[in-house]
């Protein structure tokens, strides 16, 4: 009798408690139908495609417009940032179901989409170490799933890549965080007490136990130097698959670091290995952009460059960074979805035959060059007012600690800027300055809607430029405090 | 006085420009139209803000003495840690910006006669120079520093476009070239934006990029690293030093300066002539005008304390540039180097903080202004004919061209200084002030004298070898081309060797819009800058 109190009583709170997770559970009430709705149209190859689709967005809006409730009061960071991953899975079901993409298996590809966003949906609100392991492996396990789709040997081997490299790094994160549940016995990440366990197991062993968790994380959001895969991956990727990449994973990995990191940041240590890691990502990611002929490549290290500089964000306060990764995932989606829209139509991603396309389509090319001009944080667009927003930060960081490491981390960000103004600036390059003598023969139709997207993206980061306020009012209403 | 003018001034180019890009390419003949009714328009506006003018209100760093000022609170973000930050759109003219003012929208003017033959995507030519005559005006008109970064970085662009689509032969290096060297100036001025904003606090506890709440030390919270008395020291030197450094560069990359000056050749030599114009004209003053506005009085105490650096790059920059137009064969590359030279002298008067030199200063940018814009018209109209600008690949051009050779003559004695045009009073009082200058040693200004002696030299002998002699073009196909200037050609080339002349002979017309302002601003140097 007691027992069967005990259970209808965890029932109860289970019950209860459930109704934080509603988007999760639409998201997984979608992936269900969606299968199912898969199964009754399987043999009908076209309409298929479109109904699982639909299906599948119906229940991203609804748990995206349940999300967005969270404002009647005040959000929490996590809630507020699972309406930022909602709404990059949103643009990535849209843009998804545009003609432009030749979808194969659409059923696989949208539930094991949702998986990804599911395991990022988790790790946005998780404190307690075997949800983390849990959402970080559902999603990386479906995401080297989704970089398999182009379905031909180089997808095949990026995959298999990533599927590889992702095993060795999440060993290390679960060997991390067993010796971490080992030295404080407890799974809850809030009630970490290091110092309690430092003073037992002596420093060493800590230090260990978290610098392999935090490179699991590290290598997840493709920081130096855990990026190698990147490139591989998002080159083999299918186009819209890697925006998704380049952003939903990233930025469910920096929510859990900001959730998990005030317990670690008793070790100075762990503060300093981010901060090496920023300068290395940034560093590396850019240098290595100089040297790319692929634009899909090129757009791989220009995101570890971002991932550096989102790591800097962190840095400069946690408005700032929820600033720029909202920033950051516009402009990757618009940036991405110009790369499709060129890859479409004349199938190919090498930039140097990007030769006088914006003579042949002028509104992509000056699309094009305000997304890259974002990207590089020139005004007047939200790319720059996000990165003045982080450097302000820095400089006021570095102001109240005096700590040399802010200044560094100053100055490579700035004059990292001009290292990536030089491979930007090789599209539009390619488009409207280089002499054209081959022709682009192979034309494709263009969806309308795609297009009218990016219109909508790169409107917006003019608009955010102009009126940060309409961002940043929603930012500064968020609760930081757990 | 309506006092919306300066506004109307930056925003009917972006308005021309939204025009150009919806009239359909069918009227391929309506875009330089456009263009020039947007000149137009801004030369009446131009002379409203001239007549409406107040000469004895001083501008500089008080707000109630500047003029056409529009104010209006523009972004407001309330940041954690550091309180609210606020924007404006901040606007206001006192002499030394109205002068750029009026030079600007004269010479676009003149840029948009002198591309009145292209017709290769005009489209995208005629709306990026739109778009680049609105981020000029903006420039010399902001008030607020981040207002100014936007106009600053809004010139790029568009510049890079226009060298690189519609450029020579090398134009893809020179364009990128020219963009990876402005925006590395662009980097240091926006840490210095950054960290003056961090700094100054008003009393109401708002950070600001205001520039007069910058210039005023009172608005310094006491911790922050660029308040006056708290000498913090950033790796060892002085971070308002820094800080002035900085910028220094960031201006002097824009100036362009020796040795940061290897940019603007390239950037010239492959740059349409309406660019070059656009380019020497006006582009390379804002780096000059952003040292006055900007970096000489927030920093103040640093400008005098670096006299002698400014003064002696200024100097460096005479000689090394006069030397290098001596030995350029080709005519356009030696206007660029004959560019670096005279902007020297903008340097040196600035350098010597007396009435007389930073007078001469920016007298000096107002009148390299129309003598280059003429100078690289020059060097278009021989290259249009030929498609070439060796200078020895001609001589005696004066049998046959006397009009264009009377305007060349003119137009090269203006440059080299000769009494009468507006290049001498403009050396003249860069001379006056750096021998009288107490920060200043005495052997620069000797030796930037040496400089004239050279510009002399070189423009003499371009003349000579060009235009006199036996009758002679290596290019013997288009010799046919050979013509004396078309009655737009001509047109283009009166008005500039009119002011030319005009201000030669009548100076007070300049003078007097800048004598209250300038003496103002010496005064301010002078009292702010010796606290230490």
């Amino acid at each position: 009798m007691e027992n069967a109190n005990q259970l209808s009583n965890q029932l109860h709170i289970t019950l209860s408690s459930l109704s934080g997770y509603w988007p999760e559970l639409l998201i997984t009430i979608g992936l269900i139908v969606t299968l199912v709705v898969d199964l009754i149209f399987y043999k009908k190859e076209g309409n298929s495609n479109w109904w699982v689709g639909f299906v599948n967005l119906l229940f991203l809006l609804l748990s995206f417009v349940k999300q967005s409730f969270v404002y009647t009061s005040t959000p929490y960071l996590g809630e507020f940032m699972k309406l930022v991953l909602l709404l990059a899975g949103l643009l990535f079901v849209i843009f998804s179901l545009t003609k432009t993409h030749q979808l194969k298996k659409a059923g696989e590809y949208f539930i094991v989409f949702n998986g990804l966003l599911l395991g990022a949906l988790l790790l946005a609100t998780s404190t307690n170490l075997l949800v983390i392991y849990l959402g970080v492996e559902l999603m990386s396990i479906s995401a080297y799933v989704l970089s398999g789709f182009s379905f031909n040997k180089k997808s095949a081997e990026g995959s298999l890549k990533y599927l590889l490299f992702g095993a060795v790094s999440s060993a290390f994160m679960l060997f991390g965080m067993s010796l971490l549940y080992g030295f404080t016995q407890t799974l809850d990440v809030n009630n970490f007490d290091l110092l309690v366990a430092m003073k037992l197991v002596g420093e060493m062993p800590i230090l260990l136990a978290v610098f392999m968790t935090i490179v699991g994380f590290l290598f997840k959001m493709a920081a130096a130097p855990m990026h190698a895969w990147s490139p591989d991956v998002y080159e083999a990727s299918p186009t819209f698959v890697v925006a998704a990449f380049s952003v939903i994973p990233k930025l469910a990995i920096f929510v859990l670091l900001i959730n998990t990191v005030d317990q670690f940041i008793v070790l100075p240590e762990v503060a300093l290995m981010l901060q090496v890691a920023a300068i290395l990502s940034l560093t590396i990611g850019n240098f290595a952009a100089l040297w790319q002929k692929n634009a899909k490549r090129m757009l791989a290290y220009s995101s570890i460059a971002h991932t550096g500089f989102l790591l800097i964000a962190l840095f400069s306060g946690m408005q700032n960074f929820v600033f720029y990764g909202v920033v950051y995932l516009i402009m990757n989606f618009a940036v991405f979805a110009l790369v499709k829209i060129v890859e479409n139509k004349f199938l190919i991603t090498e930039i140097s035959q990007y030769n006088g396309i914006g003579k042949q389509m002028p509104l992509i090319g000056v699309l094009f060059v305000l997304t890259l001009i974002s990207l590089i944080g020139l005004p007047p667009t939200a790319g720059f007012t996000a990165k003045l927003l982080v450097f302000s930060g820095i400089w006021v960081e570095y102001g109240v600690n005096q700590n040399p490491i802010y200044l560094v981390l100053f100055v490579f960000g700035l004059f990292n800027t001009i290292v990536s103004l030089f491979y930007y600036l090789k599209i539009p390059y390619f488009m409207f300055i280089k002499k054209t003598d081959i022709e682009n023969m192979k034309e494709h139709k263009s969806s309308i809607i795609l297009n009218f997207l990016v219109v909508v993206l790169v409107f917006v980061l003019i608009l955010l430029f102009f009126l940060p306020n309409s961002l940043m009012d929603m930012i500064y209403s968020i609760s930081f405090v757990k | 006085m309506n006092s919306s003018l300066l506004s109307v001034l930056i925003f009917i180019p972006l308005i021309g420009t939204l025009l150009v890009l919806f009239v359909p390419s069918s009227q391929k003949v309506m875009y330089k139209y456009i263009a020039l009714v947007v000149s137009l328009l801004q030369m009446i506006v131009v002379s409203v803000l001239y007549n409406n003018f107040d000469t004895q209100r001083i501008g500089n760093n008080t707000l109630e003495s500047f003029q056409f000022v529009e104010k209006i609170s523009w972004i407001n973000l309330q940041l954690g840690e550091l309180g609210e930050l606020s924007i404006e759109y901040f606007v206001g003219v006192d002499g030394i910006s109205i002068s750029m003012v009026i030079l600007s929208v004269f010479v676009v003017l003149i840029g948009v006669l002198s591309s009145w033959n292209v017709t290769e995507k005009g489209k995208g030519y005629f709306a990026l120079f739109l778009l680049l005559n609105a981020a000029i005006i903006g420039c010399f008109v902001a008030l607020d520093f981040f207002l100014f970064y936007l106009f600053f970085e809004l010139m790029l662009l568009p510049m890079y476009f226009l060298i690189g689509i519609w450029g020579g032969k090398r134009r893809e290096y020179a364009s990128i070239k020219f963009f990876l060297y402005t925006l590395l100036g662009s980097i240091f001025i926006l840490v210095v934006m950054i960290a003056l904003y961090v700094s100054v606090e008003l009393p109401n506890g708002a950070h600001t990029f205001n520039l007069l709440s910058m210039m005023d030390s009172n608005n310094y919270s006491l911790t922050s690293l660029l308040s006056i008395g708290a000498n913090h020291t950033i790796l060892g030197v002085s971070a308002r030093n820094l800080a002035f450094l900085f910028l220094f560069i960031g201006f002097a990359i824009k100036i362009p300066v020796v040795p940061v000056h290897t940019w603007l050749p390239d950037a010239h030599v492959q740059a349409p002539t309406a660019i070059s114009v656009i380019l020497a004209g006006i582009l390379l003053k804002i780096g000059g005008y952003g040292l006055i506005r900007i970096a000489y009085p927030i920093f103040p105490e640093a400008a005098i304390y670096y006299a002698w650096l400014v003064g002696f790059l200024g100097v460096v920059s005479i000689i090394y540039g006069a030397f290098n137009a001596l030995s350029c064969t080709d005519l356009k590359k030696m206007i660029a180097y004959s560019s670096v030279s005279h902007m020297g002298f903008v340097l040196l008067g600035l350098a010597s903080l007396t009435v007389e030199g930073v007078t001469g200063s920016i007298f000096q940018m107002f009148s390299h202004g129309i003598i280059s814009s003429g100078l690289f018209l020059i060097a278009g109209v021989v290259y249009d004919r030929t498609g070439d600008r060796r200078i020895d690949n001609y001589s005696g051009l004066a049998h046959k061209m006397p009009k264009y050779t009377v305007v060349v003559v003119m137009l090269f004695f203006a440059s080299l200084g000769l009494p009468g045009f507006s290049g001498f009073i403009a050396e003249v009082l860069v001379f006056l002030g750096a021998f009288k200058s107490e920060v200043l040693p005495e052997w620069m200004a000797i030796s930037a004298t040496f400089g004239l002696l050279l510009g002399a030299g070189y423009y003499l002998w371009t003349i000579q070898r060009m235009f006199f002699g036996k009758y002679f073009v290596r290019n013997t196909e288009k010799e046919n081309n050979m013509v004396d200037l078309s009655k737009r050609e001509f047109l283009m080339f009166i008005p500039l060797v009119f002011f030319a002349l005009l201000l030669g002979v009548f100076p007070h017309f300049l003078l007097d819009i800048l004598n209250t302002t300038v003496n103002s601003f010496i005064a301010f140097m002078s009292t702010t800058g010796i606290v230490k």
